[in-house]
């Protein structure tokens, strides 16, 4: 597709179905066609009735293997609806920030996914513990999972590689490991 | 914009990259969105007239007005070897290519120039706190529910805030994993005073079946009411306005110490009952419904005050309880009044007695009334004096209900009662210059023993009777401050100073608190001081 043609395939409120050049096959309504950044904006589905959240998506144009015209709609966008507040959007991504600065805590890099869940069960059990301590009850080092800043669990997760802690607490995260095991075979059978 | 700004603020990672043009495009946005509205973002390149084309299209506008809508949400970004990063979208620079930058991004789908490490497809890195995606590099962005139109923003604001509190909360917890724990109100121990005016009202089942002087008659074989021999008089004697004689006989020389204490405190019985006559009349069934009645705690107004409508109020309460079902007590009562009472002096004492009782720390019940009851009540009052009553060998439920009079009454007991009823009892009186607990303005402690100071200043200040004030407010940690002068009014001591000495305290720390990390510094001290002042005070 050339971008700098005249545009009128990219006519606003056209339903197209495109398939991009990665393989990726979609159908949507034109919103907008930017020729200078040669982006073409979609609005997901093939319903033309306004809602207030959709999904976008913006495409370059460059990158459409193939398309087919679907038929035209009205515009999708409606213009007297349309307002943004620069002050909310802020703390909308500040919020989005420390929520993903929170969730990076809990997520183990470079660790299975399996390591992961029980990291998250793990995480459930010593829920109540937070309240009287300022630490995160259960905790990635590198890829350990430390809980309650005592017990460790290294790889590879088993209930031997429970150490440290109490007696009490050692056997209780053994227990949590052992159990959230089962419960990831049974349900994963071979992943 | 210059293709200098351009260049900087597409490196800059403090999102005023889109800011410039947003903001031109914000205001018009914000008003309203008027296409082909455009003016001086003319730049020297890539102008173009025509409607479809350049940069201040229309076209052009609603993608910006698009990305504009995608700040802050979590968005899939393709590049052009077909990794997938995910992130939250922050900025582009649309004056130019439309190069974006996310702002902690991960890899989600690394693309074919990606070695495959992970074994099972789990996050490789850590995400980045910023990551540019230069537009050449640029194929798609896939964002999911996108709030577009003005409702869908404003809905997607009051979500976020919602979900700002709690993160706000979490992270004040240092990172609490996960937020679905329950809060429960706090809730006082069970041996905490409470507001006698919370109790219930008509709680007869409350001594259901319990005579104390039957218990005391089978233990002692006694009836009535007997101090210990261990029973401390000096506070009693010098801050009561209950005279206590020394009793070990029974209730017959109370009943004329009460009766002579209640011809003082009501001086004339007939002027200060407007309604005496009706209470007499209904005296017995009075008693009676007293027996049950006065089990309870409401029946003592905190107001201590000889208020004729009060004990109307009463009474008339009372006579509405004369079907009560205490009948043991009952006909208990009446031998006992029988035999006792054979005037009407008597009479009118005991009853005088029972209105007494109702006026809180005015009574002069010894060991009159028969019932249990009014052991209760002088239990109550004389607890408003000192908290450690639990002599004269009553049980344990009058101790407690003794230590559930309201901070209130004991002040209107206190300080608005002219009590002559002891002459050799030291009057009360306000005193201003009183030892009163004054904390030094000079250290504002710092962070860590504040919580515990801030709690235990009412314990150096008031002697423990007052305390029973303090578990009404103590479990709100920011409200703390407040509650000083409720604190400090029963103690006597004048409200002004209070404020002078313990606001720049206190409510100092309160703003520190309130003003730095509310949730992590009020949530922590609430509840272990909480209950170590209640040990404390109420062991």
């Amino acid at each position: 597709m050339d971008g700098t043609s005249s545009g009128d395939e990219f006519a606003v409120g056209c339903l197209l179905s495109i398939k991009t050049t990665f393989g990726d096959e979609f159908e949507g309504q034109i919103i907008t066609y930017d020729r200078p950044s040669n982006i073409i904006v979609l609005q997901e589905g093939l319903k033309s009735s306004p809602q207030s959240r959709r999904n976008i998506r913006l495409l370059k144009a460059n990158y459409i293997k193939e398309f087919s015209f679907l038929g035209q709609s009205e515009d999708p966008l409606d213009l007297k609806n349309c307002y943004v507040d620069l002050n909310s959007l802020q703390s909308k991504e500040d919020a989005a920030v420390r929520q993903a600065e929170i969730d990076v805590e809990r997520i183990g890099v470079g660790v299975t996914a399996e390591a992961q869940s029980i990291f998250d069960a793990l995480s459930k059990t010593y829920d109540y513990a937070s309240v009287f301590s300022l630490m995160l009850p259960v905790r990635w080092d590198k890829t350990v999972i430390v809980v309650m800043n005592e017990v460790r669990v290294s790889s590879p997760y088993l209930a031997e590689s429970v150490t440290g802690g109490t007696p009490a607490a050692n056997e209780r995260v053994r227990k949590v490991l052992e159990l959230e095991r089962r419960r990831l075979q049974t349900r994963g059978g071979g992943q | 914009m210059n293709p200098q700004q351009v260049a900087q603020s597409r490196s800059s990672a403090n999102g005023f990259t889109r800011r410039r043009g947003e903001k031109e495009m914000g205001n018009r946005l914000e008003n309203k969105f008027q296409p082909g509205k455009s003016n001086n973002r003319m730049t020297t390149a890539g102008v173009q007239t025509g409607n479809k084309g350049g940069i201040d299209s229309p076209s052009h506008d609603r993608l910006v007005y698009l990305t504009t809508c995608l700040i802050g949400h979590q968005v899939e970004v393709q590049v052009i070897d077909g990794s997938l990063f995910t992130g939250i979208f922050h900025a582009t620079n649309a004056e130019k290519d439309f190069g974006i930058i996310l702002k902690m991004a991960h890899l989600t789908k690394p693309g074919s120039s990606r070695e495959q490490k992970n074994i099972s497809g789990s996050v490789q890195k850590p995400p980045s706190k910023t990551l540019i995606i230069p537009a050449k590099e640029l194929v798609q962005i896939v964002a999911k529910s996108v709030p577009v139109t003005r409702d869908g923003l404003m809905n997607d604001l009051q979500n976020d805030q919602l979900h700002d509190i709690m993160i706000d909360s979490s992270i004040s917890q240092s990172r609490h994993v996960d937020l679905e724990r329950e809060l429960k109100p706090w809730v006082p121990d069970d041996d905490i005073a409470e507001c006698p005016e919370l109790d219930n009202t008509f709680d007869r089942h409350w001594n259901r079946g319990w005579d104390q002087f039957e218990a005391n008659a089978a233990l002692f074989g006694e009836r009535g009411i007997h101090f210990h021999d261990k029973f401390d008089l000096d506070e009693e004697t010098k801050y009561s306005s209950v005279f206590r004689g020394v009793d070990d006989s029974g209730y017959d020389e109370d009943e004329d110490i009460l009766d002579s204490q209640n011809s003082q405190t009501f001086g004339d019985a007939s002027d200060s009952l407007p309604n005496k006559s009706q209470l007499t009349s209904s005296f017995p069934t009075s008693v009676e419904v007293q027996s049950s009645r006065l089990s309870t705690t409401d029946d003592f107004h905190p107001s201590g005050a000889l208020d004729g409508a009060s004990i109307t109020e009463n009474n008339q309460t009372n006579q509405q309880q004369a079907g009560s079902n205490h009948t043991n007590q009952d006909t208990e009562k009446h031998m006992v009044y029988d035999q006792k009472h054979t005037s009407q002096s008597k009479e009118s004492s005991l009853l005088a007695n029972k209105e007494s009782t109702d006026k809180g720390p005015s009574t002069t019940v010894t060991a009159s009334a028969p019932t249990k009851v009014s052991s209760k009540a002088q239990e109550k009052t004389c607890s408003g004096e000192v908290s450690s009553t639990s002599e004269s060998g009553n049980a344990a439920p009058t101790a407690a209900s003794g230590s559930r009079l309201s901070p209130s009454s004991s002040i209107g007991s206190l300080t608005s009662e002219k009590s002559t009823l002891n002459p050799n009892a030291k009057e009360f009186r306000l005193n201003p210059n009183a030892k009163s607990f004054v904390p030094s303005s000079a250290p504002l402690r710092p962070a860590s023993p504040v919580s515990d100071a801030s709690f235990y200043y009412p314990a150096n200040v008031a002697p423990a009777p007052h305390m029973h004030g303090m578990p009404v407010g103590i479990g709100m940690g920011p409200a703390f401050p407040s509650h000083q002068p409720v604190i400090y009014g029963p103690q006597g001591t004048p409200l002004q100073p209070p404020p002078t000495y313990f606001h720049p305290n206190n409510p100092q720390y309160g703003q520190q608190m309130l003003l730095g990390q509310p949730r992590q510094v009020v949530y922590m001290p609430t509840y272990p001081p909480v209950r170590k002042l209640n040990l404390i005070l109420f062991k």
